[in-house]
This record gives structure tokens, C-alpha cells and sequence, in this order.
């Protein structure tokens, strides 16, 4: 008789030790920092960017006015910038990819997507750059979780919408 | 009869020990439970303490930009900034700082244009060993080019030092 109440006893046990260990297993993990510099990143990249100036390579102008520039008269833009006296579309997509996005998200292995559309017309992007396949559509396929930032911009052809994600 | 009894002594003492080491059983599962949410509560109050000490130094008045007194968000001066070096440096500074700031290392690098530039804002590893680094981007004013001085691309590395 006690063996049956002690066989008893071990598998009420037993089962109790299975619904916590399934609930420990299950427990998320805490994501308070990356929530936060996924939030940071996003907004104060594209904040910094369009006020950062491009100094003595395009006469003073920042890189607000150089998209704008770029939007109004696209595809190639009017205000030239140096080395080689290039156009303004051209010396953004450089500058934003080979210097700024290499030396920042790409060297901390952040995946990300910046893309540039006049209002209506986001199927044609003045600019679009992506890193690790970061984009809306991949969203639950490669990527839990985008953490976007739109900044608009008034031009005199409409509002440009510049978008800075991060894909995690 | 005397046999009976004997072997239904042992069964009890046999069944008493195997509770004995149930309930051991049951003590250690506990304790080792109890330890895993500690640990997870210690890493929450370790990524609160990260948070807080990045949002200081991004908003710290003595080296955030202003405009005619009107505070710009995300932005460090720097004629603010090379002040604040100077007196981090002395005692007095880093005591005062160290309350809030903790142990953390707090770098601020110029990322375009890419002069390469770095200042280190606060450093106390404490007599922590690892550290995991966090990039900010931040705009940097230099106030002294351009007729209304210029905005630079600069990222705050953050490294809050841990056990």
C-alpha cells in the first residue's frame, strides 16, 4: 500500500517537474537592449544623415539639399560634387553606401534598406540600398521583426520620403 | 512472524528513504529554478542599466547641441565636447560623473566626413572583464566651420562593463 502511495507521489512529481522545465524553455528572453538600439539606430541614422554637410565636395550643401536635388531633377541631379565634378544622384549613392553605411550597419553587420520615393511613387525609388536582404517582404521569411524611420522632405515636385529600416 | 515483520520494516525504512531523496530531488530542481530566474532577472537589470546610461550620454547637457538655447536632440558639440574631456579628467569630474555613468566606456567616433577622428568621453571598466559594445549614430556640430558651423555623421560607442 505505501508503495503505491509513494508510486503515486513520484509521478505527480514528475509532472510537476515537466510543466516548469516546459515553461523555463518556454520563456522569451529578455530583448530590452536590442529593442532599444534597433530603435536608436533607425531613428538617429537618417536624422544624423540629413543634417550631416558634405563640406568642401558639394559647396557646403547637406545631404537634405542634396536629395532634394536629386529628386527634382532626377536621374542624375544639378549640383556637382568632388572628386570629378560628379552629380549629385551619383555622389549620394557613393557616399551613403561606400563610406557611411560601410563604416556604420554593414561593419556592425546590421541588416538595413534606406530608400528614397516622391509621394505616389514608390515604385520608383530615387535611391534604394539594401543590406542583407532587409526589405518589408522578408519580414516572417529571414526576419522576425523591421524597425522603420520616414523622414519627409518637402520639394517643389512633392514630399521626397526617405525611409531608413532595420531588419531583426 | 518474526520474518513478517522483519520485512515489513525494511519496506518502510526502503520507502522512507526514497522520499528522503524525492524530497532532495525536489529541493535541488528548486534551487537550480530559482538561480535560472535570477540569472534572467540579473541580464533584464543589466540591459535596464545599459539603456539608461546610453540615454544619459546622448541627452547630457553639458555637451548636446543648442540653438539660440533651444537643445537639439541626438547631437554633441564640439567646443562642448573637448571641456568635458578636461574635466572627466580631473578626480573631481570623474567622481561626479561616475554616479551616473558607472562603469562604462563611452567613445565618440567621426564617421563621415571620414577624418578618423576619436575622443574618448568616459572610461571606468571597474573590476568588470567583458564588455559587449553598442553603436548610436549622432550627429556632431562643429560650430566653428562654415558661416553657421557644420553637422558631421559620428556614432557613440557604449561598452557597459559586466562580471
Amino acid at each position: 500500500m505505501e508503495i503505491m502511495g509513494l508510486a503515486i507521489v513520484v509521478i505527480l512529481m514528475a509532472v510537476a517537474m515537466l510543466f516548469v522545465v516546459g515553461k523555463m524553455i518556454n520563456r522569451p528572453q529578455s530583448d530590452t537592449r536590442e529593442s532599444y538600439l534597433d530603435q536608436e539606430m533607425a531613428a538617429n541614422m537618417l536624422n544624423s544623415l540629413l543634417k550631416t554637410s558634405t563640406d568642401d565636395d558639394c559647396r557646403g550643401a547637406d545631404f537634405t539639399e542634396l536629395f532634394q536635388d536629386c529628386a527634382v531633377n532626377y536621374p542624375i541631379g544639378t549640383i556637382r560634387c568632388e572628386p570629378d565634378s560628379i552629380p549629385s544622384c551619383q555622389y549620394l549613392r557613393d557616399r551613403i553606401n561606400n563610406t557611411i553605411l560601410k563604416n556604420t550597419t554593414m561593419r556592425w553587420q546590421i541588416p538595413h534598406r534606406i530608400v528614397a520615393w516622391i509621394e505616389d511613387k514608390e515604385d520608383e525609388p530615387i535611391l534604394e540600398l539594401t543590406y542583407l536582404d532587409c526589405s518589408p517582404d522578408q519580414i516572417y521569411i529571414s526576419y522576425d521583426h523591421l524597425e522603420a524611420k520616414l523622414s519627409p522632405i518637402p520639394t517643389s515636385i512633392g514630399t521626397l520620403n526617405i525611409e531608413f529600416d532595420i531588419c531583426s | 512472524m518474526k520474518k513478517k515483520s522483519q520485512i515489513q520494516m525494511g519496506e518502510n525504512i526502503a520507502i522512507i528513504f526514497i522520499f528522503i531523496l524525492l524530497v532532495v530531488g525536489a529541493l535541488v530542481f528548486y534551487s537550480r529554478v530559482q538561480r535560472a530566474d535570477f540569472e534572467v532577472k540579473h541580464e533584464e537589470d543589466q540591459d535596464k542599466e545599459f539603456v539608461q546610461i546610453s540615454q544619459k550620454m546622448s541627452f547630457l547637457p553639458e555637451i548636446r547641441c543648442s540653438q539660440e538655447n533651444v537643445p537639439i536632440e541626438n547631437c554633441i558639440d564640439l567646443t562642448k565636447l573637448d571641456k568635458f574631456t578636461d574635466m572627466v579628467a580631473t578626480s573631481q569630474g570623474y567622481l561626479y560623473y561616475e554616479n551616473d555613468l558607472k562603469t562604462s566606456t563611452i567613445t565618440l567616433e567621426q564617421i563621415f566626413p571620414d577624418t578618423g577622428d576619436k575622443w574618448l568621453l568616459y572610461n571606468n571598466t571597474g573590476d568588470k572583464s567583458s564588455s559587449v559594445p553598442a553603436y548610436i549614430p549622432i550627429s556632431i556640430f562643429n560650430p566653428k566651420e562654415g558661416s553657421l558651423g557644420e553637422y558631421y555623421l559620428g556614432v557613440l560607442i557604449v561598452g557597459v562593463w559586466r562580471d
